[in-house]
C-alpha cells in the first residue's frame, strides 16, 4: 500500500460497505473526502501532461461506477473459439500504481489514478441479465495491485456473483498476505510472466518474473487454477533461451501441479499510443521494433516475426507441459484461427 | 477562441452584423486533421472533407476587425451549405490590441491589422503549409512564446512580409547561440519557416527538421511523417536523429542517384557507409538544394524503409522474386496483404478472350508448387523453400 501518497473518497461512496471495508486497511494512509463533481472531474480528466503522470499514479480514487460494471471482451468478429465471447471484464478496478512502458491505459484511460469503484452490489441487475460465466478484473488495471485491499475487493465481489461464475484475477504483482481469503472454487488466477529483460526494460515497478511464478507455485499448490500469460512476448525474435528457462524454472517451482493454461499474445499498439511512448520514455526502444498496420487498425510486431515467436513459444511449452492447453490472444482472426488449426 | 457551429438562421443573423467574405477554393480537398482540444472539435469539423477558409469582419464605422471565421464546409460534392460555418471569436484579438496600448505604440485604425493579415495569410497559408489554420495559429504564439520574438516579426518570418529580416537578425532577436547561426546560414527562408512549423520541445528537434526539410524538400506535413521514421531509424541505430540527418545528408550529396543499389546491399553496408559519413560530414555544403530532386528522394525514402523495416522488406523482396517465376505472357501481377497482415493474396492478370482465360486457367494451375510456397510464406511466415 506505500505505492500510494493520497486517498481520495467521493463523499458518495461514503455509505458503501466495500469502502468502510478498505479504508479499515488504510489506518496509516490520510484520505480526503471529495465531492462527487469533483471525483467525476477527476474520472473525466484529460490525458496530463507525460510529467504528471507518475504523481497521477500515486493516487487512489474510491467512487461510484454510475455506468455499466460489465464490458465485453472485444473479440474479432472472425474468431470461431466462441469460448472467448464469454467472458466479461468486470469494471471494478481502474487504473494501476505500476508504469509499464507499453501499457495501452497510458492512452485509454482519461484518469490515471487508481481507481476502485466501491459499488458493486449495483451491478447485481447487470449480473443477473447478462449471467457472465467469466469475469476478468485485470484487463484496465492489475487484479493485485492495491495489496491487501485487492484481495478485500475480489472477497467482497464474490460474493455477489453466482455460483457457476468464475473471477479471473490477472497480475503481475506478488500474492498479498491476506490471499487465503481468496476461495479457489470461485477465482482463477493468471501471472504475466515475461523475460527478466523484458522485465527490466519495460515492467518497472512489477514483481520480478522469479516473484512472480513463485506466486502462482504458491496459489496452484493451494488448489488455484493458474494460468500464465506470456503477454507480450518480445516484440522482435523471440529470447528462446531465456523463455526455455523461465518455463524450465516455472515447471520446477509448480511440481507436481501445472498451470491449468498457457496464453501468449504480442504487442497491440496503436500509434497514438507509440507517441506517447516515445515522449514519455524517448530511450525506450519501442517505438523503434518494425511495426505493421493491421485490418483492426491496430499496430503489431511484423507478422512474420510474431508468428515465429508463437511458433517458438508454443513448442517449449510442449515440451515441458505437454498436456497443457496454449491460446493466442490479441491477434486478428486470421492468426488466430490459423494457429487453432 | 471558440468556434460556434451557426444555423441557417443564425447565420442570416449573423450576416447583418459580419461582412463574410469567403475564400471559394471549392474543389480543394483539404487534409483531414484530429479535431483540436475543447470545444471546437465538433463533430461537422472532421465530418466532411472539403473545406473553405472564412473571413468574417464586423460591419462598423470604422471598419475595425473584431472577428475572425475559421472553416466554411461543403458536402462532399462541392455545393456549399450555409449551415456549416464555423466561427473563431478571437479573445486573443482584443488582448493584443490592449498590448498594444499598454506598449504606448500609437494605436490607429489599423492596429490590429497585422493580426488581421496574418491571419488571412495564415487561412491562405494554412493548407498549402499542410497544416489546419489552428495548428498555424497554434504555432504563430507558441513560436512567439519560445523564441521571446513579437508574433509579427514571426509572421514576417514564415510569410515573407518583410524581405528585410535577415537569419542573422533573426538568430540575434530569438538569442540563440552563435553556432546556431553558422548553420543555418547555408538553408533558405522556406527552412527556417519549417524549422518554426516543428517548433517543438526537444532541443535537437528544430535543427532535425531543418535538416530533413532541406535533405528532401519535403512539406511540413511530410516532414512529420519522414522525422517519425528517421526517429525510429536514429533510435535503432543508436544515433541521436541530428547524428543521424547529419550523415544522411552527407550520404546524399555525396552520392549520385543511382549510384546505390539497395537491392544489392546488405544492411550491414548501408549501415556501415553512413556511418562513414557521419564521421565525415560537415554542416556547410555548397551544393545547392535543387540538386536533390525527387528521383533522388525516392531513392533515399526506399534506403529509409529498407533500414527501418529490415525483416518487412526481406520478406517482400523474397515473395515478389518467387513471384517473378510465374511471369507469364498474361500480365500477372501477385501481391501479398498489406505489410503481409492477413491469409489471402492478390492475383490479377489481363485477358481479351475466352481463349486467353483457359491459357491463363492453365498457367495458373501449372505452378502449384509456386502458390503453395507464396500462400505458405503469408500464412505461416515459412519461408524456407524461398
Amino acid at each position: 500500500m506505500n505505492r500510494f501518497k493520497t486517498v481520495l473518497i467521493d463523499k458518495s461512496a461514503l455509505d458503501y460497505p466495500l469502502t468502510e471495508l478498505l479504508l479499515d486497511e488504510l489506518p496509516d494512509i490520510a484520505h480526503h473526502v471529495i465531492s462527487t463533481d469533483e471525483a467525476v472531474t477527476r474520472l473525466r480528466g484529460i490525458h496530463p501532461d507525460a510529467s504528471c503522470l507518475p504523481k497521477a499514479k500515486k493516487t487512489l480514487l474510491i467512487t461510484r461506477n454510475t455506468g455499466s460494471f460489465l464490458k465485453s471482451m472485444a473479440t474479432d468478429p472472425g474468431i470461431t473459439d466462441r469460448s472467448r465471447s464469454e467472458s466479461f471484464r468486470f469494471e471494478i478496478l481502474q487504473g494501476c500504481s505500476m508504469d509499464c512502458r507499453y501499457c495501452f491505459c497510458q492512452q485509454y484511460l482519461s484518469c490515471h489514478h487508481s481507481v476502485v469503484f466501491s459499488n458493486p452490489e449495483d451491478s447485481l441487475l447487470e449480473l443477473a441479465s447478462s449471467h457472465p460465466l467469466r469475469l476478468v478484473t485485470g484487463d484496465i488495471s492489475d487484479s493485485l495491485v492495491l495489496g491487501r485491499l485487492s484481495i478485500v475487493i475480489h472477497d467482497y465481489l464474490s460474493a455477489l456473483i453466482s455460483d457457476d461464475s468464475i473471477i479471473e484475477l490477472r497480475s503481475k504483482c506478488i500474492l498479498p498476505d491476506n490471499w487465503h481469503l481468496l476461495k479457489n472454487n470461485v477465482f482463477e488466477l493468471d501471472w504475466s510472466i515475461t523475460v527478466p529483460d523484458q522485465w527490466r526494460l519495460n515492467e518497472p515497478g512489477t514483481a520480478s518474473p522469479l516473484q512472480r511464478i513463485e506466486s502462482a507455485a504458491t496459489a496452484a499448490k493451494a488448489g488455484f487454477k493458474v494460468g500464465i500469460r506470456f503477454d507480450p512476448l518480445q516484440p522482435e525474435r523471440i529470447d528462446k533461451k531465456a523463455y526455455y528457462l523461465i518455463l524450465k524454472h516455472l515447471y520446477e517451482a509448480m511440481k507436481p501441479m501445472k498451470p491449468r493454461a498457457f496464453t501468449v499474445g504480442s504487442y497491440k499498439m496503436s500509434c497514438e499510443l507509440l507517441e506517447i511512448i516515445r515522449h514519455r520514455f524517448p530511450h525506450n526502444p519501442l517505438p523503434g521494433v518494425e511495426w505493421s498496420r493491421c485490418s483492426d487498425g491496430k499496430i503489431r510486431p511484423f507478422k512474420l516475426t510474431r508468428v515465429y515467436s508463437y511458433r517458438t513459444i508454443v513448442n517449449l511449452i510442449e515440451e515441458i507441459f505437454p498436456t497443457v492447453p496454449v491460446y493466442l490472444s490479441m491477434e486478428p482472426s486470421y492468426v488466430l484461427n490459423f494457429f487453432k488449426s | 477562441m471558440r468556434l460556434v457551429e451557426l444555423t441557417r438562421d443564425e447565420m442570416n443573423c449573423f450576416n447583418q452584423y459580419f461582412r463574410v467574405e469567403f475564400r471559394q477554393i471549392p474543389h480543394e480537398n483539404y487534409p483531414e486533421t484530429t479535431p483540436p482540444e475543447g470545444d471546437i472539435g465538433k463533430n461537422s469539423v472532421v465530418s466532411r472533407s472539403i473545406r473553405n477558409p472564412v473571413v468574417a469582419i464586423e460591419h462598423s464605422n470604422n471598419q475595425k476587425p473584431v472577428l475572425i471565421s475559421g472553416f466554411r464546409e461543403y458536402d462532399t460534392l462541392g455545393v456549399n451549405e450555409k449551415t456549416a460555418v464555423l466561427v473563431v471569436e478571437l479573445q486573443e484579438l482584443s488582448e493584443a490590441v490592449i498590448e498594444y496600448k499598454r506598449r504606448d505604440i500609437n494605436p490607429d485604425n489599423n492596429t490590429p491589422l497585422w493580426f488581421m493579415g496574418a491571419w488571412i495569410i495564415a487561412l491562405e497559408l494554412a493548407p498549402s503549409a499542410g497544416c489546419t489554420l489552428l495548428e498555424l495559429a497554434a504555432f504563430i504564439g507558441k513560436a512567439s512564446k519560445t523564441l521571446n520574438l513579437e508574433p509579427e516579426l514571426i509572421l514576417s518570418i514564415c510569410f515573407g512580409k518583410k524581405k528585410d529580416y535577415t537569419i542573422s537578425s533573426i538568430v540575434k532577436a530569438s538569442k540563440l547561440p552563435k553556432s546556431f547561426l553558422s548553420r543555418l546560414q547555408c538553408w533558405n527562408i522556406d527552412v527556417i519557416k519549417a524549422a518554426l512549423l516543428a517548433n517543438y520541445s526537444p532541443a535537437e528537434r528544430p535543427v532535425a527538421t531543418i535538416l530533413t526539410c532541406s535533405l528532401f524538400n519535403l512539406s511540413v506535413s511530410n516532414m512529420r511523417k519522414f522525422e517519425t521514421l528517421a526517429r525510429d531509424i536514429a533510435l535503432r541505430s543508436n544515433l541521436s536523429v541530428f547524428q543521424f540527418l547529419k550523415g544522411l545528408r552527407k550520404l546524399v550529396l555525396s552520392t549520385a542517384p543511382g549510384q546505390i543499389n539497395v537491392k544489392e546491399s546488405t544492411e550491414d553496408s548501408i549501415k556501415k557507409m553512413f556511418l562513414n559519413a557521419i564521421e565525415n560530414s560537415g554542416y556547410q555544403t555548397n551544393k545547392p538544394m535543387s540538386s536533390i530532386n525527387s528521383e533522388r528522394v525516392k531513392h533515399w525514402m526506399y534506403i529509409l524503409e529498407t533500414i527501418r523495416f529490415p525483416e518487412k522488406n526481406k520478406t517482400k523482396y523474397n515473395f515478389y522474386q518467387f513471384a517473378d517465376s510465374l511471369k507469364s505472357d498474361l500480365n500477372l501481377r501477385v501481391d501479398p496483404p498489406p505489410d503481409f497482415e492477413g491469409d489471402t493474396i492478390d492475383v490479377s492478370f489481363q485477358v481479351r478472350s475466352e481463349c486467353d482465360l483457359d491459357n491463363a486457367v492453365c498457367t495458373l494451375m501449372q505452378n502449384r508448387n509456386i502458390w503453395r510456397g507464396l500462400l505458405e510464406l503469408v500464412q505461416k511466415g515459412k519461408n524456407e523453400s524461398l
